[in-house]
Order: C-alpha cells, then structure tokens, then sequence
C-alpha cells in the first residue's frame, strides 16, 4: 500500500513538473508590451520611455530583455522562427534589417509611424527594402582615435594634423618609454575599427563611391595602402597585442598603459567607468596632408522594428511612435551620451566628447560607407568577416598587404557582383 | 507474470495472439523512447532537412538546393578552404586529444592505483577540474593567459624564460595547441577515474601470477594491465573522439566565433555556428549550410562509432 502511494506520488510530480514548463509567461498580458536588444544598457532607457508614456496616460509596462551581442541573432532567429518573438525588435542596422524584411516578419513602418520621414534619407536608407521602411533608426556610431590628454601634454604633443604627425607622436611616445597605442589583435572586429577609421580620413571619397557601385575593389592600390599604413604602425603597439581582447585595450587606456587606442563613441561611458581621472580627447584620423580635411566614419547602429505577428500590435505602436519623435532622442541621448539619429538633437549635458562627436557626424561623415554597414557587408560572405582575418593575418603572420587585399576581393567577389 | 523480451516474435500474429500483458516492458519503455525521439530523432532528421534548403533563418524555408549546401563545403570557395582548415584542425585535436588521454589516462590511473602516498589528494586534484563548466575554464585561462597581466607569462619572465612569454592565444602557431592543452586540463581526469576504475577491477592474482613469472613493473604495465584495459580505452577512445570533434565552446568563448587569430583555432564546431549563426555583430549566413556541415560532422562520427562499438564487441575482455 505504502509503495503504491510512494508511486501515485512520484508520477504525479514527475507529471507536474513537466507541465510546468507550459507556464504561460507575461508577453500575454494585456498591457505589456515586451523588447529584445543586445545592448544590455537599454534597460534604463525603456524605463524612462515607459515613465515617460505613463505621463502622457497610456498604461503600457515595458518587458525589456537583453541577450549578450555575440548571441543575441541567433536566439532572436529561433524565436521569431519560433513565434515567441518579442513585439518590438532592436535589429542591426543594413542586412539583418533586410533579412527580416523581406521574409515579412517584421512590418513595414511607412504609414504607421507618423514621423519616420523625419529621419535624414541616408539614415532612412539603412533600414530600408528597396521603398519599404522597417525599423526605426536610433543611434548613429562612429570610429576615432581617444587619446590620453595627460600623456599628451607630458611630452608636449598635441593632436596630429597629418598622418605623419601621427607617426612622430608614435615615435616620441615610443623613445620617451610610452607604449603609444593598444589595440585589440584577438578580436577581430575591434580591429576593424582601426581600419573604419583610417579609411575614412585616407581614403579618396571618389574612390570609395567607384567600390560601392564595384568599380573599384579592395585589391586596389588605395585600399591595399591603408592595410599597409596600419602594418606600419605594429611596432608601436603594446606587447602581445595579438592576444589582447577588446576590454584589455580599453583597459589598457585607462589604466595609462597606453596612451591611445580606435574606439567607437559608444564606448565612452564605459572607458569613464573604468577610471574617471583619466582625461580623454578625441580625435579623427588625420588626413594624408593638412589640406585635406579629416572625415569620420559614421554608420546608424540599428533601428527598431516591428515583428509582424506581435502580441500586443497597438500598444507596440504607441511606442514606436514614441522612438520616433524629438523627445526620445533627447531621452536616449542624454542617457546613453550616443548620438541619437533623430535630427536636431542636442543632449542637454553633453560630455565636451560627446559634442565633439555630434559635430563630426553633422560636418566630417563620410558619404558612402566600405566595411560595417556597407553593401559588402552583407550576404554569405561579408567584408567585416574577410577583413578581419585578413588583418590578423597581416599582424601575426606577416603576411603581405597586397596579398591580403587579393585575398579579400577573391572571396568577396564570390558572393558580391563587381564590374 | 513473466516478461518475455523474444525479439521479433511479438510481430507474429498466425500462432499467438498478441497478448500485451506479456510485453509489458513495451509500455515501461514507452516514456524513454517519446523523449528520444521528440528531443533526439526529431530534431536530428530535421537538421538533415534543413541541410537540402538555401535558408538564412528568418522566414519561411522554401528554396529547395538538394546537395547544393554540401558541394559548397567540399568544393566551392570560400567554404570549401573553410572546411578543409577546420577539418585539419579538428583532425588535429582528435589525434592529440586521443593520445594524450589514452597514454597520460592510463598511466596516470596506474600510478594512482599503486596506493602512493596522498594518492587520494592527486585522484581528487586530477577530477577536480573536471567539475567546472567549461565557461569557468575559459574564464580563468582567458585571464591567465593574458599578455599585459597574466599570470603564465608573469612566472614565465620571473623564472628567466622571457622567450617563452608569448602571446598565446594570440599566435597562430601557438593559439591551438593552447586550445588543446586548456582543454586536456579541463578533461583529462574523466578518462583517468574510467581507467582506474578498470585497473582495480583487475583480480590480484592475475598480477600476482605475473610477479611470479617474473614480470618487473614495466612488464606488468604493458603485458598485464594494458591488454586487459582493451574495452576501455575504446570506451574513451570513442567519447574522445566525439569530444574533440565536437569541441566548439572552449574556442568560441576565448577566440569569438571567427576561432582567430586568422581562423587557426577553426574547428568544424566553430565554422559551423559561424556558417549558421554569425559572427561577431553580423547577420548569418545561412542555416541551411550549417545544417549541412552538422550532417557532415555527423556522418563522419556515426561510422567510426559503430566501427569502435563493434570492435569492442570482437574483443572482449573476460578475466
């Protein structure tokens, strides 16, 4: 008797805890309207939206989920494939945009965010399927030079005009027993930071229109001599560079072990975090000659989309409509110290960086983009792949720019037409 | 009640009728096989699938490529130079991976079945760091290894060796015999406790026997207990050889999903969630494909498995 209830019992918990896992979750819920990013740091910002809506008496409760960046496609694919999907996605900004566009799982914004022509063509054109606008822009990133003021000064340098300033910097640095610049060898991407920046300052304007339409091509001599510029300057950075990883560069900053490094203007809240007494400055990529003016590297980051089979579609909208408007750049931007893509945003308390990079983007962006967020970035066979190996085989093999540029166009030819 | 397990006779219908009472190991068997199938079968022969479309992984999958995913691996570049490097990669850490824990495995149990001193504090030391998960591991060894503030190389230049302070992870030379060696670290007390679980499974007067015949240790080693530990080192062989091939969150949590530096730490495991999944910051490149490259990895574990399975079968060992 006692074994046959000893049994009884045990199938009934081993059945209940299977149906446990059928527990319904809040996406459900009447009110709630649920967002998935990568950037961890958005939860502040959806919790000022969400107040922000409440006061204008809309009763929505904002879920926000973040899942860490390198994985953050896939568990987003497997959800939306699997329709859990959250109502509003963060999506990358160019082909992953595209890719959900097209296979119609997220809508088309153009007549239901009553300000979405409010954003520059340009920005618009990144979230775009040919006339269909998916996702709402939200911030614009760029790539430049931080420098630590301090070291700078010590050693009466001040920011470089030309390339070869630069170089003499290095050079000055290195004598005076100052490990000029850190960057970040293992992580590939990082690196291709360096390139975004020196290539948008270096490289001919003209040129790098001729590569978007596939006249021109990454074998070509002006790209082949960015890679070679950037061989050229490895004696100047910090040992076993090859290993460092992308939090040891920026430690490496702000621990004044280096005095430079190429970072993204989003990084610099975290560099701040890290060591606030470390003064930094900012500068682009000098140009080849102090007659050119220096250009910066500018890409929109990502928009917000929504998925067409979202739970609670009306409520997601008022809040679409909300990441549209003047007032959530300015909530985003004085959050985050990023520039928002909404035009005419002036953060309230800009950092003097923060200013700096605003006017950039507005007077020194580039016109047409040649690695992240570019045309070539996209597809089966995308440049920030092939360019990142390809610089860390430049870097720890010593292998030649050129070939490395071969190397690149071979492969990028195979799943990107050229002329 | 009597349970007859006759294989095969259950489906004669002529003589007996099918009586369920007597196969009641039927039912009792029921809940393990719904499970295997729903989480194991299903999502195997749907992977296989998948692997005959052109799908990015977002939308409906409707491009039908037949074998096209797979002559794209095997022969049409960029993939196929991809493939082949993770092949030799993954090829080359099997082959390390099986002789480091089949001889440092059974040596290691032999020396710990000799009841030495503190023999219990090294069988302890050995699994210990075996009970980590591997996102501690390459936690801790990311740390160790770092070139600015690591502590390897850090000893490395205090003890005269500054030569050797290299930036390990970052060297393509260098970046996966590391890999291997972090992850034999991790792993090798697993096979050490099957062997010497084995070895103090061999009866004394086997070993004494050989004493008497004149066997000295060396002998003993490689006469005696070798020979007899035959089934378990294809028991450890094969889970080696799945291990290594499948070895993917080691190089993706250390070297990212582009298993840098310049794809020397590429292995079929990593290309795979690369080609399926994406890299850093970057859309994916097609399910299908990785779906493609998974049944490749599969079809060339299924046969040596079976192959191992049935040899351990011919050699039995019986004391």
């Amino acid at each position: 008797m006692k074994k046959r209830l000893l049994l009884v019992f045990l199938a009934t918990l081993f059945f209940a805890s299977i149906l446990a896992g059928c527990s319904k979750d809040t996406s459900g819920d009447q009110d709630v309207v649920t967002i998935w990013s990568w950037r961890s740091q958005d939860e502040d910002l959806w919790m000022l939206v969400q107040e922000e809506l409440n006061k204008q008496e809309k009763d929505i409760t904002i879920d926000f989920r973040s899942v860490e960046a390198t994985q953050y496609n896939a568990v987003l694919q497997t959800a939306m494939n699997g329709g859990e999907g959250p109502d509003i996605l963060t999506l990358r900004a160019g082909g992953q945009i595209q890719d959900y566009g097209e296979a119609n799982q997220i809508e088309p914004l153009n007549d239901i965010v009553s300000n979405i022509n409010e954003f520059l063509d340009g920005t618009l054109a990144q979230v775009s399927s040919g006339d269909d606008i998916y996702a709402v822009p939200f911030a614009v990133q760029t790539s430049q030079f931080y420098y630590n003021k301090k070291l700078f000064d010590e050693h009466g340098l001040t920011e470089p005009k030309t390339w070869d300033d630069l170089i003499k910097i290095m050079e000055t640095l290195s004598t005076k027993g100052v490990t000029p610049m850190g960057i970040s060898g293992r992580e590939g991407w990082a690196v291709n930071l360096i390139i975004d920046s020196m290539g948008a300052s270096l490289l001919d304007p003209t040129w790098v229109e001729g590569l978007t339409n596939g006249e021109n091509k990454y074998s070509d001599q002006e790209f082949v001599d960015i890679l070679d510029r950037l061989n050229n300057i490895k004696g100047y950075f910090q040992n076993g560079f090859m290993a460092a990883g992308y939090t040891d560069m920026q430690t490496l900053l702000m621990q004044e072990q280096v005095a430079m490094i190429v970072d993204g203007v989003w990084a610099e809240s975290a560099l701040r975090e890290q060591n606030p007494d470390v003064e930094l400055g900012t500068f682009m990529t000098p140009p080849v000659t102090a007659a050119d003016q220096p250009r910066i590297y500018s890409f929109l980051d990502g928009g917000y989309g929504l998925n067409a089979n979202a739970e609670n579609r009306e409520l997601a909208l008022e809040v679409l409509n909300f990441t549209a408007t003047l007032d959530f750049g300015q909530i985003y931007s004085d959050l985050h110290g990023e520039i928002s893509a909404f035009p005419g945003v002036n953060p309230t308390n800009p950092s003097p960086l923060l200013e700096l990079a605003i006017d950039r983007f507005a007077n020194n962006s580039i016109d047409h983009l040649f690695r992240i967020r570019s045309v070539y970035d996209t597809g089966e066979t995308k440049i920030s792949t092939l360019l990142e190996a390809g610089i860390q085989d430049m870097l720890g093999n010593d292998k030649d720019p050129q070939e490395v540029a071969n190397s690149i166009q071979k492969d990028i030819e195979t799943a990107h037409n050229f002329k | 009640m009597e349970i007859k397990p006759e294989t095969g006779k259950f489906l004669q219908l002529n003589k007996k009728k099918f009586k369920f009472s007597n196969h009641s190991y039927l039912l009792m068997l029921l809940p393990a096989v719904l499970i295997y199938v729903v989480f194991i079968i299903y999502p195997l022969v749907n992977s296989v699938r998948m692997s005959f479309f052109d799908w990015n992984g977002v939308g409906p999958m409707e491009n039908w490529v037949g074998i096209g995913n797979y002559m794209k691996f095997l022969t049409q570049e960029p993939f196929s130079t991809m493939f082949y490097r993770a092949l030799v990669n993954s090829f080359t850490v099997i082959v390390v991976s099986l002789l480091a824990n089949i001889i440092f495995g059974m040596v290691i149990a032999y020396i710990l079945s000799k009841n030495i001193r503190f023999s219990n504090g090294y069988k302890t030391l050995f699994f210990l760091p075996y009970t980590l998960s591997v996102a501690v591991v390459a936690f801790l060894w990311g740390l160790m290894l770092n070139p600015q503030w690591g502590v390897v190389n850090y000893i490395l230049e205090n003890i005269g060796l500054e030569s050797l302070a290299l930036p390990w992870l970052g060297s393509s030379q260098t970046a996966l015999p590391t890999i291997i060696i972090i992850s034999l670290w991790h792993s090798l007390g697993f096979p050490i406790v099957l062997f010497y679980a084995s070895i103090i499974g061999i009866p004394k007067e086997l070993q004494e026997a050989a004493v008497v015949d004149g066997a000295n240790g060396f002998t003993m080693f490689t006469r005696i207990v070798v020979p007899l530990l035959s089934p378990i080192m294809i028991t450890v062989s094969v889970l080696t050889f799945i291990g290594a091939l499948s070895m993917f969150e080691l190089i993706f949590l250390l070297q990212g999903a582009s298993a840098g530096p310049a794809y020397a730490t590429d292995v079929l495991g990593t290309l795979f969630y690369r080609t399926a999944f994406g890299g850093t910051g970057s859309t994916a490149t097609g399910m299908g494909l990785g779906a493609a490259l998974a049944t490749i990895m599969f079809l060339i574990m299924m046969p040596i498995s079976l192959l191992a399975i049935w040899f351990q079968r011919k050699i039995n060992v019986e004391f």
